[in-house]
């Protein structure tokens, strides 16, 4: 998968790697790992996991719906162009996927990407598959070695329930290469998954602003792109907001929410309406060196490609990060290679019970 | 390695590219711990169908323009990522079932789906289930990479068909059959149109080989000649309908004639044929019309009016018992005369045989469509083979061949083609299913001929046939490689065609 690179520049693009630099971090984090792994019982018999369906929301926790008040004021349009200043533009995207399971515990598979688009150059930094075996006896350890890693979190906190642990190892990575592009990179736009609510566990308040910090001190703009949003106003989801306006337009809503004194999102929330038709996203903008929000804005509609109104680049980070039906069969052949654990399906209590006379 | 599934006598195996090498034509056996196999052969080699593999392939496409570098993958699992993806799914048809070391015919045992092991099998293996002998061995090549040589007496008796399309080596492995088999002491005869087995008895250096002794080359017309006595009347006959389309009042006359001179004790030659034709009554348009066939047989050159300068075949073919290679060179032969020379031979080796004045032979029969006739495919398959004459048919056309000729044949070997319609027509008629015969012989590399019947033990088997230390090829002349592609040397050949006008 080697682009034709058109000229120096995208060649030197290609190899100025943002995360050289990383390796200690990333070795870090796939030691913990590994030394979890350790406590596989070899031989023993794990159950093929059922994907859990995602709850699909990108804000990062329910905390986002607790700040949310009404005021009487209407949502602001605020029209949007491509400003023609050609930006780098990054892209960061993680994600987990429950491997196997027995009595004790689950493997996750941990994977992040970087994305990095220059003009019609794109390049890719993918992370991992990092594997996990956590139980109710590690899962403590596990946090808070990552929290301590990536977050410099030395606090005690409680881990998340098991079921919760690949979406909070999850988190602490993304927030960790999103830390790492905000500091190496200049001058571009940096796009992320999600909100920029700080406070939450995951996203301490602490946290948040040094990567707001490092952003701006660098000369980045943070877009991030929430593509589901509890967030609603009079009842109605603020995605389905609109006013008329012909797109690209952002409708600023941020005024239309008071933030709590523990969460508060370090950036302005706008509904943005970027292509014609679908989609309307959450997005929490945070300008930095751009003039403003919008510019920042117009700046991306001329440095990425729009796919129904969401860039690319993200497009291409959830691409590499996401794990699928074949990374399963694979990462399953890995551990019972390497563990020497057999997989087997999961026996379906609902199915044994009641087929042929449940619903499908 | 594992079984999927079952369909019919058709096995899907899933393998990954790690697991073994696998080619079309290839054996495997799926054992137990109790002694028992099934034989399979693998016909196909496809991707498998992985849960999730569209979504995958989209996946990879729709990234193709970014530059990818994975970091930190320290346990190197994306690699078995990668071989689960490119995981194959083995089409392989059941050839045998073997228990406890013999053929269970009609057994419905089938191999554990987890359980089995499934390794490659030997021609070792395959020559103990095929039950094959070692009597004659006849080394053709290898099978999977190993030696594999069949048993001459698998041809003995049989008829045997070699196809496959131009320079696939279908000649090359019949003259290495005839070389085998003269080696064992076989009486060979060919019949080579392109003068491609003249030069069998030396090595590729020239010098004289094994067989060199035993070869024998007759030339139509220059060092093989007979006389229309002994061609007989119903050759001639045969000859005069069927290669010079005489009609059939011309055949009644020239046949009165005939007997007419043997009534009178005249030698039955073709200049006391015309002589008698002369004086004969008859209509003149008659008289004309045997007149001008006459002369042809004439100008053939193939019959000679002294009985001293005709060739008898029982003596050239008996003169040596130790193994004999009869060419018939009939490169230079006009159709006509090639189509002749074939009808007076195997009528004279029906007749010698019949008498028992010959031991059984081999007839080797090259580019057999360009020169028999419907009427001796047939002679050959049924008559002939009851009489000792086993013909090994070579052809690049396989649908010349007549179908009852393939139902009756005993072996086959099948190199490659491109043409399904030649495909279909094998298919119908040989000794495997037709699956077997399209999907394996259409990815044949040259050289390499699915073998089928007898001589395999009815388990077709993908041979690499082995180079032959014998001058092999056909004199072709060459435009590139000679004279006339150079421009210097053509306006040489110009000016000395000018000069001797």
């Amino acid at each position: 998968m080697r682009t034709s690179l058109v000229d120096e520049e995208g060649a030197e693009f290609i190899a100025s790697r943002p995360l050289k630099g990383s390796e200690a971090e990333l070795k870090a984090f796939s030691d913990v790992g590994l030394a979890s792994l350790t406590g596989i019982d070899r031989g023993s018999v794990f159950l093929n996991a059922v994907p859990e369906e995602a709850d699909g929301y990108d804000d990062q926790d329910e905390a986002d719906v607790a700040t949310v008040t009404l005021s009487h004021c209407r949502p602001k349009a605020v029209p949007v162009e491509p400003t023609g200043v050609v930006r780098d533009v990054a892209s960061v995207d993680v994600s987990s996927m429950k491997i196997a399971e027995d009595a004790r515990g689950i493997v996750i598979a941990v994977r992040g990407s970087l994305v990095r688009r220059k003009g019609d150059c794109v390049s890719a930094d993918v992370l991992g598959p990092f594997l996990f075996y956590v139980t109710e006896q590690n899962k403590d350890f596990i946090y808070a070695s990552l929290r301590s890693r990536f977050l410099g979190e030395e606090r005690p906190v409680e881990s998340p329930q098991l079921e919760s642990m690949p979406k909070r190892i999850c988190n602490l990575f993304d927030r960790w290469i999103q830390m790492s592009a905000a500091t190496s990179l200049r001058d571009s736009i940096l796009l992320l998954d999600g909100s920029l609510t700080a406070g939450t566990v995951d996203s301490p308040t602490r946290v948040m602003e040094h990567l707001v910090l490092a952003s701006t001190t660098n000369g980045n703009s943070i877009i991030a792109f929430s593509k589901m949003t509890r967030l609603r106003v009079l009842g109605v989801k603020i995605t389905e907001l609109e006013n008329g306006h012909a797109a690209p337009y952002l409708l600023k809503i941020g005024h239309l929410i008071s933030q709590s004194a523990r969460f508060r999102c370090l950036g302005q929330i706008y509904v943005a309406h970027l292509s014609p038709v679908f989609y309307s996203y959450r997005v929490d903008v945070n300008s930095g060196s751009a003039r403003s929000d919008a510019e920042a804005i117009g700046s991306l509609l001329s440095s990425d490609a729009l796919t129904y109104g969401y860039p690319e680049t993200l497009v291409y980070a959830h691409i590499l990060s996401t794990f699928n039906k074949v990374d399963v069969i694979g990462l399953q052949r890995f551990l019972t290679e390497q563990m020497e654990i057999t997989v087997t399906e999961d026996p379906c209590i609902r199915q044994s019970l009641f087929l042929p006379f449940d619903r499908s | 390695m594992k079984i999927l599934k079952k369909e019919g006598d058709l096995l899907q195996l899933l393998a990954f590219p790690s697991d073994m090498e696998m080619r079309k034509g290839d054996y495997l056996a799926a054992e137990d711990d109790e002694g028992r196999k099934a034989l399979l052969q693998v016909i196909d080699v496809g991707y498998a169908n992985t849960p999730g593999m569209l979504e995958d392939l989209l996946r990879t496409m729709s990234i193709e323009k970014v530059d990818v570098e994975t970091k930190a993958d320290n346990l190197s699992i994306s690699s078995f990522t990668l071989l689960i993806k490119d995981a194959r799914m083995i089409s392989a048809k059941i050839r045998a079932i073997v228990e406890y070391g013999k053929i269970a015919h009609g057994s419905s045992w089938l191999p554990s789906r987890f359980g089995a092991r499934i390794r490659k099998a030997g021609v070792g293996l395959l020559k103990e289930v095929g039950g094959l002998t070692s009597n004659h061995p006849v080394n053709l090549g290898e099978v999977g990479g190993e030696a594999f040589s069949f048993d001459a007496d698998s041809l003995d008796g049989r008829l045997t068909i070699v196809t496959g399309k131009k320079e696939t080596g279908k000649s090359h492995a019949v003259k290495l059959i005839c070389t085998s088999l003269v080696e064992h002491g076989a009486t060979v005869i060919v019949f080579d149109v392109n003068g491609e087995y003249v030069n069998l008895g030396r090595s590729r250096a020239g010098s004289p080989n094994d067989i060199y002794d035993r070869t024998t080359v007759l030339e139509p017309g220059v060092s093989f000649k007979i006389t229309v006595e002994e061609a007989g009347l119903g050759v001639i006959l045969n000859i005069l309908e069927h290669i010079y389309d005489t009609p059939a009042t011309s055949c009644r006359e020239f046949a009165r004639i005939w007997r007419h001179l043997r009534h009178e004790g005249i030698h039955v030659t073709l200049g006391s044929i015309g002589m008698a034709l002369e004086k004969a009554g008859m209509h003149d348009s008659v008289r004309e019309a045997l007149s001008s066939r006459i002369s042809a047989l004439e100008s053939s050159g193939f019959f000679t009016q002294r009985a001293t300068e005709a060739t008898h075949l029982d003596r050239v073919i008996n003169s040596s018992r130790n193994g004999l290679l009869m060419v018939l060179n009939m490169k230079n032969l006009f159709s006509s005369t090639r189509r002749m020379v074939v009808e007076c031979v195997l009528s004279q080796l029906g007749d010698l045989l019949s008498r028992s004045l010959l031991p059984p032979l081999f007839l080797v029969a090259e580019e057999a469509h360009l020169y028999l006739n419907n009427t001796y495919w047939d002679d050959l398959v049924t008559r002939m083979r009851h009489l000792g004459l086993f013909p090994l048919f070579v052809t690049n056309q396989p649908d010349t061949i007549p179908h009852t000729v393939y139902r009756q044949a005993d072996n086959i070997l099948l190199f490659n083609f491109t043409n399904e319609l030649d495909l279909e027509a094998i298919s119908r008629a040989s000794r495997a299913d037709s699956q077997t015969v399209k999907t394996i012989a259409i990815a044949l590399p040259p050289r390499h001929c699915l073998a089928l019947g007898h001589l395999v033990g009815d388990l077709p088997l993908v041979v690499g046939v082995r180079g032959l230390n014998a001058r092999t090829m056909g004199e072709t002349r060459l435009f590139f490689d000679g004279q006339f592609g150079k421009a210097e040397s053509r306006r040489e050949v110009a000016a000395a065609t000018l000069l001797s006008h």
